[in-house]
């Protein structure tokens, strides 16, 4: 069954250092449960190093970017190529935050990560 | 950066004929009304060209109202093909400024650049955008 939710948005331009550190995205909040429904991200630069950028809350990769997926200044929607979704749509663990990270080595030469994600709220009991 | 609220995604969507695209010496058709305090920030959509493919015009745009607007999209009519979802970021649609917030005060229209569009019948908008105050 369908359910009709507000669609919520977090963008952000960040830092390549502060991709590598792990960025909150979207803070947590008690009793809370999000929803990752949509992602898109653009590097300005090239993201050579890094293995991926990963969209989590800490247990569920919600979308995966590889470094080949993120090419200099091009929209990438997950779902594209080099990007995996496979729990996209899946609900995250409740208190938890959404981070924006980097798996295996740093950023390499990308200036700035631009990432958007589209997801819900979910109301769940204390 | 951490983001401290949950910003709603609004949604602008609609069928401009040619000439309202083409009106006001090319800026174009009002799509989102310009609101005093309010700072509008696209964060995706698409366009789509209806009835045949755009020609004519360099580009389709979608701009800030008001004097010397900022482009945040614009579409070469090369990437309008009739009945095809163009996606902002895809192929001949730059996203520039997706993600970059509009001046404040303003709102949105969609235009085109150059020559007038022709050959299309009308074409369809779907924006999302953020509103802050």
């Amino acid at each position: 069954m369908s359910e009709y939710k507000s669609l919520r948005v977090a963008y952000g331009n960040s830092d390549p250092d502060d991709i590598d550190d792990g960025v909150i995205a979207i803070p947590a909040a008690v009793d809370r449960q999000y929803n990752v429904v949509d992602v898109w991200m653009r590097a300005t630069g090239s993201m050579d190093t890094a293995t991926s950028v990963d969209v989590t809350d800490g247990t569920t990769i919600f979308a995966s970017f590889t470094d080949t997926a993120l090419t200099n200044a091009a929209v990438v929607r997950i779902g594209a190529s080099n990007t995996t979704a496979t729990n996209l749509g899946t609900e995250a663990a409740t208190n938890t935050a959404i981070t924006v990270g980097t798996v295996g080595s740093d950023i390499g030469t990308t200036t700035a990560l631009e990432w958007c994600i589209f997801y819900t709220i979910t109301s769940v009991a204390g | 950066m951490a983001t401290t609220t949950h910003p709603k995604v609004h949604c602008a969507s609609g069928s401009l004929t040619l000439a309202e695209v083409n009106s006001n010496s090319g800026l174009g058709f009002i799509i989102v009304p310009p609101h005093g305090d309010r700072t509008i920030t696209i964060v995706d959509g698409w366009l789509r060209a209806a009835g045949h493919n755009a020609a004519g015009a360099t580009a389709i745009i979608i701009a800030e109202t008001g004097a010397t607007p900022t482009t945040v999209v614009s579409a070469t009519v090369g990437g309008l093909d009739s009945s095809i979802i163009g996606r902002f970021g895809a192929t001949n649609i730059t996203a520039t400024n997706v993600g970059t917030a509009d001046t404040k005060g303003r709102g949105l229209q969609l235009g085109r650049t150059n020559s007038n569009v022709t050959t299309s019948h009308s074409i369809d908008y779907c924006i999302y955008y953020t509103v802050t105050v």
